[in-house]
């Protein structure tokens, strides 16, 4: 079966979340024996340019579709690549085979899936995938009023629910929220992680130092996980002890640098330990000898990667409804420190580094298994691939 | 009998070369004081920058007062940093944006090519970062671990059991991270806080130094045995400030300072001033409310009522170049007002003592040392509505609305006017006041030693 992938991000070398999950969706058709290409056009200068994609358009293009096109680029290159001949062109190009099914990962593709299903590929059934409610997410990410752009983010992803033949959501409440829009097929791939191994001679010196001591952050620069950053680690911050540390990783360390908020947090200064992009051999490293993880997420929709891979760790995880959204059912965990506000975060963390490393039972640790990417993504096949054929 | 091992902090006062604040003087008279006790080993120590080293009670007495020329080249300094930093604070906004451009630029054109290769991204990026963050107490690296607690502990000086007392200070002093590795050591580690104002009222304080002022309170948390504060005020403050960052209460005991300015009064007048005059002591900043008494006098002005001297007895402090210019330029208030700045102990004496009465319009305080060393003498203060100052004062002192000036103004006529309502109160005062001594608070402090 051959199976043609759509996004605006490229993912063979995956640095937040959304890649994470196209990358593993990928890879799991791959292994059911399906032939999978990914096309798309990057909407951002920091995704790799990999075979299949193209780069990102001018800032003069992106702007002459929408004229404050900031937050809006995965929308732009979506509109541009159903509606602009040089694109639409340059895309199609791309295509090296029949596709039997097109997954759509986000909504902005659509147009352009049903025009080469109508002109070239017609019995090619269109899946639409994403991990987020886009409309809702947008509207927390946009400060300003652009209640244009808005309403044309809400009818894409109205389209691409109504028009797709089978819809896979990320949570319950994503799929109820899908269903309201769509009689299509549906189901629910829960956001899961891989496993966290690492090799330890491949890790610097330096780091090993660390192990046990400290709590753990780690993000891409989304926007909501540096407002999350702040949200909670809000005024005066103190809630690490001296003898342990706040370690930061991933891109969110470059945006939390460059945050004027940063610099009030005194206390932070001499207690954090910010890494930027780190490998995954390392950041595996990182998770697995942390005594806690950071979960600050205050808005956005869908449920985390991070909370899956956190979750998985069996570390402590001081999160937030917002974070925890997804799986609540470990909400009573004694792996879980939820945290309702700023003050209830900061205890928590405090209380965090107050008890001794988390020891789950046999039944937890099953339990846990059942969020690897393998088992998340058992549905795919037996629903989508079992009914196409 | 085996003698209680006391170590004290007097970085503070042995680095302090001009007319001492309320801190300084706090030190210095529990030094004075803890001196006395034949009980217990004392020993001093200040920071030399890398550890604790202990010095003599004689060379901290006698400490140098650094020469004329070295207090020329500081003035000198200070003054050049001010003008450095002004400008600063002048074209940081457009050298934020200049910096802030050409880095969206590099990035764009330059860096977005080569983020794959961290180590190199990063090298980029710490450069941008050491630009953009002139701040010197911003050091951060992206990419660099290092350790905070290569503190070496100073065994001779800090034996296990001994008890450390710190209350000089100490919010924009680096030892405080290094009170809990003496904690850790086993030492009794006793710290003072006298007020929340950067936290409760940070408009009257530099900018960001609620930051720093936050910092030194967490450290304080985690490096105390016990936290003294200096009234319930300030121990209620500071219990919510922890609350409200997600700590449990530390141990906090409230231990009042001494107020015993009025014991061993030299008979000389020093400083005489024969006008009938009423008296403010205090650091001259606008969270003390000068301004009210400035109002007081300009509406004394306007109505043509002839008002006492007003005398106020402290150094100049952060903000208040408007109150001075106003004086200057007002004779009126340039008649009536007189800034005493510099005063000697023995000077502030004979103003508390010669006085007709004294006023205390502050905002907020921890708690009103002032307020206590009048009450030593007997003096009647005219007190601003806050709940400190009740607590030094009790039913014995009149309370007053700190904002309205005119309330302040009807007061101080009837208390001039009305003698014998002041003598009633002065006789109040010194019946049920009860002069506390250095000696007094030392012994409070070491019941926390044992």
């Amino acid at each position: 079966m051959n199976i043609l992938l759509i996004s605006s991000y490229s993912f063979s070398e995956p640095f937040h979340g959304g890649q994470v999950r196209v990358s593993n969706i990928a890879n799991f058709y791959k292994k059911i024996g399906c032939k999978v290409q990914s096309i798309g056009i990057l909407s951002s200068d920091d995704y790799l340019l990999e075979k299949g994609f193209i780069s990102r358009p001018s800032i003069k293009e992106l702007s002459k579709v929408i004229e404050n096109y900031s937050n809006f680029e995965d929308y732009i290159v979506g509109y541009i690549a159903a509606r602009q001949k040089k694109y639409f062109d340059l895309l199609f190009s791309k295509i090296l085979f029949k596709p039997d099914i097109i997954q759509l990962e986000h909504p902005w593709f659509i147009d352009f899936a049903l025009k080469i299903k109508s002109k070239f590929f017609n019995n090619s059934k269109i899946v639409y995938s994403s991990h987020n409610n886009e409309y809702h997410l947008k509207k927390k990410l946009i400060d300003s009023f652009l209640s244009d752009a808005l309403r044309s983010i809400r009818s894409i992803e109205i389209k691409a629910l109504s028009k797709a033949d089978y819809v896979i959501s990320v949570s319950e409440n994503n799929k109820k929220y899908n269903d309201k829009f769509s009689t299509s097929p549906s189901i629910i791939i829960q956001n899961g992680t891989n496993e966290i191994n690492f090799k330890k001679k491949d890790i610097p010196k330096a780091f090993l130092k660390l192990t046990g001591k400290y709590a753990l952050f780690f993000g891409s620069s989304y926007k909501p996980n540096l407002d999350g950053f702040f949200y909670y680690l809000t005024d005066y911050f103190g809630s690490i002890p001296p003898d342990k540390y706040l370690v930061i990783a991933g891109d969110i360390s470059y945006e939390i640098l460059k945050d004027e908020r940063f610099k009030k947090l005194q206390f932070l200064h001499n207690k954090t330990i910010i890494l930027g992009r780190v490998n995954r051999n390392i950041l595996n490293f990182l998770i697995k000898s942390s005594h806690s993880i950071l979960l600050p997420l205050h808005t956005g929709d869908g449920t985390s990667l991070k909370t899956a891979e956190a979750i998985y760790s069996k570390k402590y995880i001081i999160g937030t409804p917002v974070s925890l959204r997804g799986f609540e059912s470990f909400n009573k965990s004694s792996q879980i420190l939820l945290s309702r506000s700023p003050v209830d975060f900061k205890k928590n963390l405090l209380e965090s580094f107050r008890l001794k490393p988390i020891k789950l039972s046999e039944k937890e640790i099953i339990i846990r298994n059942n969020l690897l990417w393998k088992n998340c993504l058992k549905p795919l096949s037996k629903k989508i691939i079992y009914e196409k054929k | 009998m085996k003698k209680n091992n006391i170590i004290i902090n007097v970085t503070s006062s042995f680095n302090w070369h001009s007319q001492p604040v309320g801190i300084i003087r706090t030190e210095t008279e529990i030094v004075k004081a803890m001196e006395k006790f034949n009980d217990i080993n004392l020993k001093l120590c200040i920071w030399n920058g890398k550890g604790f080293e202990e010095i003599s009670f004689y060379n901290y007495i006698n400490k140098d007062r650094p020469s004329f020329l070295n207090r020329l080249l500081k003035k000198i300094k200070n003054q050049l940093l001010f003008i450095l930093k002004s400008f600063y604070i002048f074209f940081k906004p457009t050298l934020i944006f200049l910096i802030k451009y050409l880095y969206k630029i590099l990035q764009k054109t330059f860096l977005n090519k080569i983020k794959k290769n961290t180590l190199i991204y990063n090298y980029f990026f710490n450069i941008y970062l050491s630009i953009f963050n002139l701040s010197k107490s911003y050091k951060f690296k992206i990419g660099l671990i290092s350790y905070s607690n290569d503190f070496q502990i100073n065994t001779n000086l800090f034996k296990k059991k001994s008890s450390f007392i710190s209350v000089g200070l100490e919010w924009s002093e680096s030892y405080t991270n290094y009170f809990f590795h003496l904690k850790e050591h086993g030492i009794n580690v006793i710290t003072m806080c006298y007020d929340l104002v950067p936290i409760k009222f940070p408009q009257y304080c530099f900018t960001n130094f609620s930051s720093e002022f936050s910092n030194f309170l967490f450290n304080l948390y985690y490096g105390s045995t016990t936290i003294i504060t200096i009234s319930n005020t300030t121990k209620m403050d500071l219990k919510n400030f922890y609350i409200d960052n997600g700590f449990k209460p530390p141990r906090l005991q409230i231990i009042n300072l001494g107020n015993d300015l009025s014991q061993n009064i030299s008979s000389s007048n020093y400083l005489s001033y024969e006008k009938e005059y009423i008296l403010y002591v205090s650091t001259i900043e606008t969270r003390k409310n000068h301004r009210l008494l400035l109002d007081v006098y300009k509406y004394a002005k306007s109505l043509n009522k002839k008002m006492p001297i007003l005398i106020f007895a402290g150094r100049k402090g952060w903000g208040v170049d408007d109150i001075f210019d106003e004086i200057n330029k007002d004779s009126y208030l340039k008649e009536n007002i007189k800034i005493f700045n510099n005063l000697t102990d023995e000077e502030l004496k004979n103003l508390y003592k010669n006085s007709k009465f004294c006023l205390f319009p502050s905002f907020y305080e921890g708690f009103g040392l002032p307020v206590a060393e009048a009450l030593s003498f007997g003096k009647f203060t005219l007190c601003s509505n806050i709940s400190s100052l009740k607590e030094v004062g009790g039913d014995m002192l009149i309370y007053v609305n700190s904002i309205d000036y005119k309330v302040w103004y009807s007061r101080i006529i009837n208390l001039m006017e009305d003698s014998k309502k002041l003598s009633f109160i002065e006789n109040k005062i010194k019946k049920h006041f009860v002069v506390r001594t250095w000696n007094h608070v030392c012994k409070d402090i070491l019941k926390l030693t044992l």
